[in-house]
């Protein structure tokens, strides 16, 4: 290692926010690497304040044009649960649904328009669909329309829905409704297969790097979580203490990020769809565990360029496992339910899901006017910042050697690879308002 | 003619499956004062919905983006609203097709980041699924800059555009059907 160079990427291109990566070397010796978020803090944890436990739902969905309805869910868990109140099991069912029409439209949109580039060598999903891939990218954006579909059926809008509320849904979809986007499910996941075989072929794109790190997920005895269940670490196991979440995700700040960064046991951990796999593949449905088998994905791998195949992976088991809560949705018969009746109290609640960047937390105490007096709000992209900081230290020195602007491909596709979302990640502190 | 398009208007589905799917969408960022004239208009449009053909519906596309791509794609004939700068009178508003527009792109963005309309016109156009018509309603522009307000000019116009607006929709949807 003899060579020098400075390389500053300003900014990250294909990522959602503003994120830059900054690389010094002189004479082979690295003096500066740093994953740096420049992104202005935004706030969103003060606004809540002295707002009412009904607004509070809608606020937070603003935090993130690509995670909305995450958000809206772990807002309403943490209401409901300050609040007491108990959903019914099909407020639950249509939750679940939502919940996977998210994580469908999110994972799609990396995997397809912002990840594959990379691996076809073009700067853009435009530029594939005047190639020989043109039909690769009618199947994405096939898939992207689905999703889209789906979330706008059951959420009442694409993104930031309107439907969710405190209690229940403000309107749900016919048994009609339902039925017919059973059949575009089943009819699309072949093509959803047919994308995993593409992506397959091109596999090799992707650098071999191997970093030991700790995973941490929602787990469930009951399916492979995404709405509900318990905080689970690769290096410590199940935490079912949930309010006292800030055990587990101990946040801190950095003085070359606008984001805080987060640790656990170690000096950094991993959230998103590939921790989701490595702590719950034995769950996955059947198809999806084909896919895995496919990429030979296999429980605990290190390689964070494989989260990009862990969404794949996903986005075929949330088509199933969606199938799976039609047909019980229809069975039980769809019902006209009204919200549930809400009972003002002091209290204190935390609602947390797997959104497609990872684990988020919504923490509130409201009190007895139902006002918000205190917030607090954990993104997956900031538990990530840490974990993609370590990854570059011990990456760099591989690829050392490699030409300039290899390094720098190489080094955008790793942040790419955790498909962060810097903008959601800005918020800065865990604010106790007077 | 140099347009900068970040709002459109489109017409929605009909009833029966073999008749034509009409949208009228409206495109716009209303905190860019009168960029946001795109979705005013298709506001007064649809509160005027029961003098028009009952078969078209109004879509609010925000600032297009991708989305607009799927949009697009449930349409046989879309008419698009939106602010356009063409060095005309603050307020004015003209209706154009692709064919009359100079800068109509033919290639596809370089990027998924700060894509317009027309590129994602051409894109719908590259994948096969861009509605056979495709009608636009420029409103020249005065002040885009930072607000809520629509400028003066074009707040004195929205009458006189929602009038011609609504004379050509339907002259033009007779026509097409």
């Amino acid at each position: 290692m003899s060579n020098t160079m400075d390389i500053t990427i300003d900014h990250v291109t294909r990522v959602e926010g503003h994120g830059n990566i900054v690389l010094n070397v002189k004479k082979g010796n690295i003096e500066k690497l740093e994953w740096q978020i420049s992104e202005a803090p935004r706030f969103f944890e003060a606004m809540l304040h002295n707002r009412n436990y009904d607004e509070l739902r809608s606020i937070t969905s603003r935090i993130c044009g690509i995670c909305s309805i995450g958000h809206s869910l772990a807002s309403l868990k943490a209401t409901e649960d300050a609040l007491g109140i108990t959903i019914s099991e099909q407020t639950e069912f249509l939750r679940r649904l939502a919940i996977n029409g998210e994580n469908m439209q999110s994972h799609i949109l990396h995997i397809g328009y912002l990840a594959l580039p990379d691996l076809f060598g073009v700067g853009s999903v435009f530029p594939l669909v005047q190639s020989k891939h043109k039909d690769s990218v009618k199947k994405i954006i096939h898939l992207h329309r689905l999703s889209n579909d789906m979330s706008d059926l059951i959420c009442g809008r694409t993104t930031h829905p309107i439907r969710l509320v405190v209690g229940g849904f403000s309107a749900v979809p016919t048994a009609r409704q339902l039925s017919d986007l059973k059949k575009r499910l089943q009819k699309d996941l072949t093509v959803a297969e047919e994308v995993a075989k593409t992506i397959h072929g091109v596999i090799d794109g992707f650098p071999t790097f191997t970093r030991e790190t700790e995973f941490i997920a929602l787990s469930s005895k009951k399916e492979y979580a995404l709405y509900d269940g318990v905080i689970t670490s690769t290096d410590t196991g199940k935490h079912p203490d949930y309010k006292n979440y800030q055990n587990i995700m101990k946040e801190y700040f950095v003085p070359y990020s606008t984001a805080l960064h987060a640790k656990h046991v170690r000096e950094s951990y991993m959230v998103g769809a590939l921790a989701r796999f490595n702590i719950n593949s034995k769950q996955l449905h059947q198809n999806a565990q084909e896919v895995a088998n496919l990429f030979s994905l296999k429980a605990v791998n290190y390689n964070p360029f494989m989260n990009t195949i862990a969404q794949m992976v996903e986005f075929v088991h949330n088509i199933e496992d969606s199938i799976k809560i039609i047909d019980q949705l229809l069975d039980s018969g769809i019902k006209d339910e009204k919200p549930q009746e809400i009972t003002l109290k002091v209290g204190r609640g935390v609602g947390i899901v797997e959104v497609p960047r990872g684990i988020l937390v919504h923490d509130y105490t409201l009190n007895n006017k139902g006002k918000c007096e205190k917030a607090n709000c954990i993104i997956p992209t900031n538990q990530n910042h840490a974990n993609i900081q370590k990854d570059m230290e011990s990456f760099v020195p591989q690829i050392i050697d490699k030409p300039q602007n290899e390094i720098e491909l190489n080094l955008e596709m790793l942040v790419r690879a955790y498909d962060p979302c810097i903008s959601c990640s800005t918020h800065y502190l865990d604010v106790t308002f007077i | 003619m140099i347009l900068a398009f970040h709002a459109v208007l489109i017409i929605s589905m009909l009833p029966s499956s073999n008749m034509k799917k009409i949208g009228v969408i409206g495109l716009g960022n209303p905190l860019r004062r009168d960029d946001g004239i795109g979705l005013v208009l298709l506001e007064k449009l649809a509160e005027r919905k029961h003098e028009l053909p009952d078969t078209i519906q109004y879509i609010d596309g925000g600032t297009g983006g991708m989305n607009l791509l799927h949009l697009l794609a449930r349409f046989d004939i879309v008419f698009i609203i939106d602010a356009a700068r063409f060095n005309a009178a603050a307020g004015y508003g003209k209706f154009f097709t692709l064919q009359e527009i100079k800068n109509n792109r033919t290639s596809l963005p370089p990027s998924t980041h700060g894509s317009n309309v027309l590129e994602i016109i051409c894109l719908s156009k590259n994948l096969d699924e861009a509605p056979k018509h495709i009608l636009f309603f420029g409103v020249q522009p005065k002040d885009t800059s930072v607000g809520t307000e629509l400028s003066k000019e074009l707040q004195q116009n929205i009458g006189k555009l929602v009038t011609k607006l609504m004379r050509e929709v339907t002259n033009i949807y007779e026509e097409l059907l």
